[in-house]
């Protein structure tokens, strides 16, 4: 898990080259621009992932993992949102140095992204079946150009369908019938039971794992290198998030894709991901391979929080947690931001904010104590 | 299906809707007067006492309310809604002969509206709160705001008098042929009989008046396609579009724009009462001879049977359009529940 | 309490007041609404010349410094029969969107807190009203009681309120959920009580932001039925009125038909500013 370090004043020492990177970020920083003053989301971050493995980030609300997220497909709402330095590697090009057309090319067909709430991520006036159609069509049109058909309202090769508001489903049906057995495979592959019924379902009808399960259908069928998943599991059940999460990861090995899953919860994280990285306040605090982090984690933070999950043994009389706040991401802080919170913070800790190194060939950790 | 339930009821409720408007009616016409022949006849009923009895038999005005109402409820199922003493005709026959033209002054607002209203919307989604916006919406607070009768005035001022483009009222000018009444519309009739001068001239005379009444109501539509593309543009769909790698116009077009346009259908149905409404006035200002014009004449001479008969005409369009409208909103938003 | 009122009006002053628009949209209601008060209490003393007065200046003389809005066929001055026209104006909305909203208000969240038969009939009776076309039924009612500016008034009084008592069920509706109702009704509160003091002044604040637009919209109907000659009658001057006495001379005249129909418009879109600018800065404060 190489990470590039040396810009940010750590050193590489004791990484691994490895040629197998996908994407890289270095020393990524984001702010946002509110009435309420200059947010600091992201703070020279930095973080690789690997072909064919699925990286975790982890941390609570506010800490940046979405942001991250939103950055490398660069969806990030522009006018409040600006890139204040770093650069996001994408199999040797810097996405942050692309414009919107360039960048389009990379979206979908290359990374792809699902969201939290799968009921109000997909449209609700168009059948599943269409909707994962379309996104079969995107990467047709990406595969093969002078395929671009009608339904992209794009510079068109063929000029576009006459826009009436009452075109109902019939130009939909045509959209979808071409590429009705693919849709049907690509829901089997996400293990929905009975896909000639579903493809005629809107996305009320469903019910959320399965609407989950469409929106995963929908994002791997443009066979993407990287799939970045936005606490898909959250707004689910438990019994279906463990059904959830068992797909993503079978689904890896099958489809060979990376997966850059960003959730609030260590459990979840624990159960699928390959490498974790732990996230506070704009900051990549840990980063390392899972066992890794489980049986040796270093930062005070990452120990506060792999202990706070509840072991379930009979004798655990209190939940642990840990004390203080997250820090106003307005203000500039000279040390680690950890600190104030940290039990064993010195003065050091205080006054320099500490970088990313190399503590082995698998584990970066942001923390002068360890 | 619950659709067809959906359909069947939204019919009965029209139903009880027109009955209702049909009581009001009616207790109007008894409330105008205690003698509701001089209301009907005007100074005919005291100039010709033997008229005025045959009026009374005829319509029954002797006999209790009820029975009244049943005549009255009969007769206007079957078409009959009194006598128009200004025009000297049955008044359903006036109505007959002039509802065309104010349903093609209605139907060319409603295209002018949606041509404006809709580029506009955009533009003003588009530029939000930068100059064009704020442009955009002077210019149709000015259009919303004005009395229907005052944008008729300046518009007659600006086409007809400074550029002389446009002729000042009517709907066809003297000297040209008029087509064979097979629709009652006469643009229509025009296109079927392919008399060309007559369609140009016509349709020179409704230009101004569909202006009018399109200046007068686009603002409403540009306010809710506004605030409806703003909304939908920060939705979690249209975000998933954009990372399924659409393009940001399919994303607009065919994620965005489709959806913002739902609520813009109910609005139709609104703006059509509007239209209706407004036509009133504009039908008077430019002499155009539509129900509008009718019932404006009606008024000043105080013919009552036209004025109720042509309240009963336009409340049962305008029911009849909110029930096509509510229908078209459920095809167009599957995910309401019916 | 009350510390948190001021800061919150403070605020709400500060949001509305860095908006241009609604800015200009106060200061033409309240110019109308002062001018109205001015002439309505001071009459013909306040006015530049009496606006029944024929010959006070030649007949068909377009605006000048003398006569801002030109005189008409007969010599009036057309500023000082448009002045004179104004408290009708304000009389009028103000009576009829009082009435609606307090009619509206009682009878909706009495409806909505009830509940079963009452609402429903209450629902039936405002879908009737809702569907029909407010000028229309004005027209209809306007012309049985005949013209007149206090019958025109009960005509579109009739037709006013169904809106803001749908307005307000549905607001009370929402405000029934919430717990402090509960409360009130554990603590023995009559259902009368509790609407009264309890739902209603919970409901105020959306009405009165929906009524200041509406306000404008009565305007615009009011000139339109004075138009149809339902109003006062001439040598009476009222702005719908005016604009149908004169049309005639629209080509040789202009200015005669066109500044009451101008006056009109500018004190709708005053009004139709000041509630787009208020319901901006409770929005921005949310």
């Amino acid at each position: 898990m190489p990470l590039n370090l040396k810009h940010n004043g750590a050193t590489d020492e004791g990484a691994k080259p490895n040629k197998d990177i996908i994407v890289d970020v270095q020393d990524l920083s984001v702010v946002y621009k509110s009435r309420m003053g200059v947010v600091r989301a992201l703070d020279a971050v930095s973080l690789s992932i690997e072909n064919n493995k699925l990286v975790a980030v982890v941390g609570e609300s506010g800490c940046g993992k979405s942001t991250l997220a939103l950055s490398i497909i660069r969806l990030l709402p522009m006018p409040p949102a600006e890139f204040t330095g770093g650069k996001i590697m994408y199999r040797g090009v810097d996405l942050l140095d692309l414009d919107e057309d360039n960048m389009l090319s990379y979206r979908g067909t290359e990374i792809a992204m699902i969201f939290q709430e799968p009921l109000s991520s997909l449209n609700p006036v168009y059948r599943m079946g269409d909707q994962v159609a379309e996104a079969i069509a995107v990467r047709e049109s990406r595969v093969q150009p002078s395929l671009k058909k009608a339904y992209f309202y794009d510079k068109p090769s063929i000029s576009p369908p006459p826009r009436s508001k009452f075109t109902l489903n019939i130009k939909r049906r045509s959209l979808f019938s071409e590429y009705e057995d693919r849709v049907i495979e690509a829901l089997k592959l996400v293990r929905i039971p009975d896909p000639e019924h579903v493809v005629r379902r809107y996305a009320f009808e469903l019910s959320g794992g399965m609407r989950q399960r469409v929106m995963i259908a929908m994002a791997l069928s443009e066979k993407p290198s990287l799939l970045i998943a936005d606490e898909p599991t959250s707004a689910i059940d438990v019994t279906t998030q463990a059904q959830v999460l068992k797909l993503m990861k079978n689904l890896m090995d099958e489809v060979k894709t990376s997966i850059l899953l960003i959730t609030h919860d260590l459990a979840v994280a624990s159960q699928v991901a390959d490498q974790i990285a732990v996230m506070y306040a704009g900051d990549v605090v840990e980063f390392a391979d899972v066992y890794e982090l489980f049986s040796h984690p270093l930062h005070p933070y990452t120990k506060g929080l792999v202990a706070c999950i509840p072991s379930g043994f009979k004798d655990e009389r209190t939940l642990t947690s840990i004390p203080g706040v997250v820090p106003d991401l307005r203000t500039v802080y000279s040390g680690c931001k950890f600190a104030p919170r940290c039990s064993s913070a010195t003065s050091i800790c205080r006054q320099k904010k500490p970088g990313l190194r190399y503590v082995s060939p698998t584990h970066v950790l942001a923390c002068d104590l360890a | 299906m619950s659709r067809l339930s959906y359909v069947v009821r939204r019919m009965l409720l029209a139903m009880f809707v027109l009955f209702g408007v049909a009581l009001i009616t009616f207790t109007l016409t008894h409330a105008i007067s205690a003698n509701p022949v001089v209301a009907f006849l005007g100074k005919a009923a005291s100039i010709h006492p033997e008229i005025a009895q045959a009026y009374i038999e005829r319509f029954h005005l002797n006999e209790p309310l009820y029975i009244q109402f049943w005549y009255y409820i009969v007769g206007v199922l079957r078409g009959d809604l009194g006598y128009s003493w200004t025009r000297g005709a049955y008044v359903s026959n006036v109505i007959a002969q002039t509802l065309p033209n104010t349903l093609q002054i209605v139907f060319f607002a409603l295209l002018m509206t949606l041509a404006l209203g809709i580029p506009l919307g955009i533009l003003s989604c588009r530029y939000y709160n930068r100059s064009p916006d704020h442009g955009i919406r002077a210019f149709y607070l000015a259009g919303i705001c004005s009395p229907a009768f005052f944008v008729a005035l300046v518009l007659l001022l600006l086409f007809s008098y400074f550029l002389r483009v446009l002729p000042t009222g009517g709907i066809i000018s003297v000297e040209v042929a008029r087509p064979q009444r097979v629709t009652g519309f006469i643009i229509l009739d025009s296109l079927l009989e392919g008399n060309w001068a007559a369609l140009v001239d016509t349709v020179k005379h409704v230009l101004m008046p569909s202006m009018a009444l399109a200046l007068g109501n686009f603002g409403y539509l540009v306010r809710l396609l506004r605030s409806s593309l703003l909304e939908v543009m920060q939705t979690n769909y249209v975000r998933t579009a954009r990372a399924k790698g659409l393009s940001e116009r399919t994303v607009f077009l065919k994620h965005a724009l489709r959806n913002a346009l739902v609520p813009v259908v109910t609005l139709a149905a609104l703006m059509t009462m509007w239209l209706v409404g407004s036509a009133i006035f504009v039908e008077n200002i430019f002499a155009y001879p539509g129900v509008g014009h009718y019932l404006a004449q009606a008024l000043g001479n105080l013919d009552y049977a036209a004025i109720l008969g042509i309240t009963l005409v336009f409340t049962t369009m305008i029911v009849l359009v909110n029930l096509v409208a509510d229908i078209l909103y459920t095809v167009l938003n599957p995910a309401i529940e019916l | 309490m009350i510390r948190m009122r001021r800061t919150k009006i403070s605020r709400f002053l500060k949001l509305y007041t860095s908006n241009v628009s609604a800015c200009v949209g106060f200061s033409i209601a309240a110019g109308f609404v002062i001018l109205a008060l001015v002439v309505a209490l001071g009459g013909y003393w306040v006015l530049p010349y009496n606006p029944l007065k024929q010959n006070v200046g030649p007949a068909f003389s377009p605006p000048s410094w003398e006569h801002p809005f030109g005189t008409d066929q007969v010599g009036r001055d057309l500023f000082s029969r448009v002045l004179y026209a104004t408290p009708n104006a304000l009389f009028v909305s103000a009576v009829i969107i009082g009435w609606a909203m307090i009619i509206g208000m009682l009878l909706g969240s009495f409806s909505a807190y009830h509940g079963g038969r009452v609402d429903e009939i209450l629902m039936r009776v405002t879908d009737l009203f809702l569907a029909l076309p407010g000028l229309i039924l004005a027209i209809a009612i306007s012309v049985a009681l005949g013209p007149g500016l206090n019958n025109m008034m009960y005509a579109l009084m009739v037709g006013w309120w169904p809106a803001y008592a749908r307005m307000a069920r549905g607001e009370a509706l929402r405000i029934s959920r919430y717990d402090f109702i509960e409360a009130a009704r554990a603590a023995g509160l009559g259902s009368g009580k509790i609407v009264l003091n309890h739902v209603i002044p919970n409901l105020v604040t959306t009405i009165m932001i929906y009524a200041t637009v509406d306000f404008g919209q009565v305007i615009m109907v009011y000139a339109g039925l004075s138009y149809l000659g339902l109003s006062v009658q001439p040598p009476m001057p009222d702005w719908g009125a005016m604009v149908n006495y004169y049309q005639g001379y629209v080509v040789s005249a202009p200015w005669l038909p066109l500044f009451p129909g101008l006056v009109i418009a500018i004190v709708v879109v005053g009004f139709g500013l000041l509630g787009d600018g208020i319901r901006d800065a409770i929005e921005s404060q949310t």
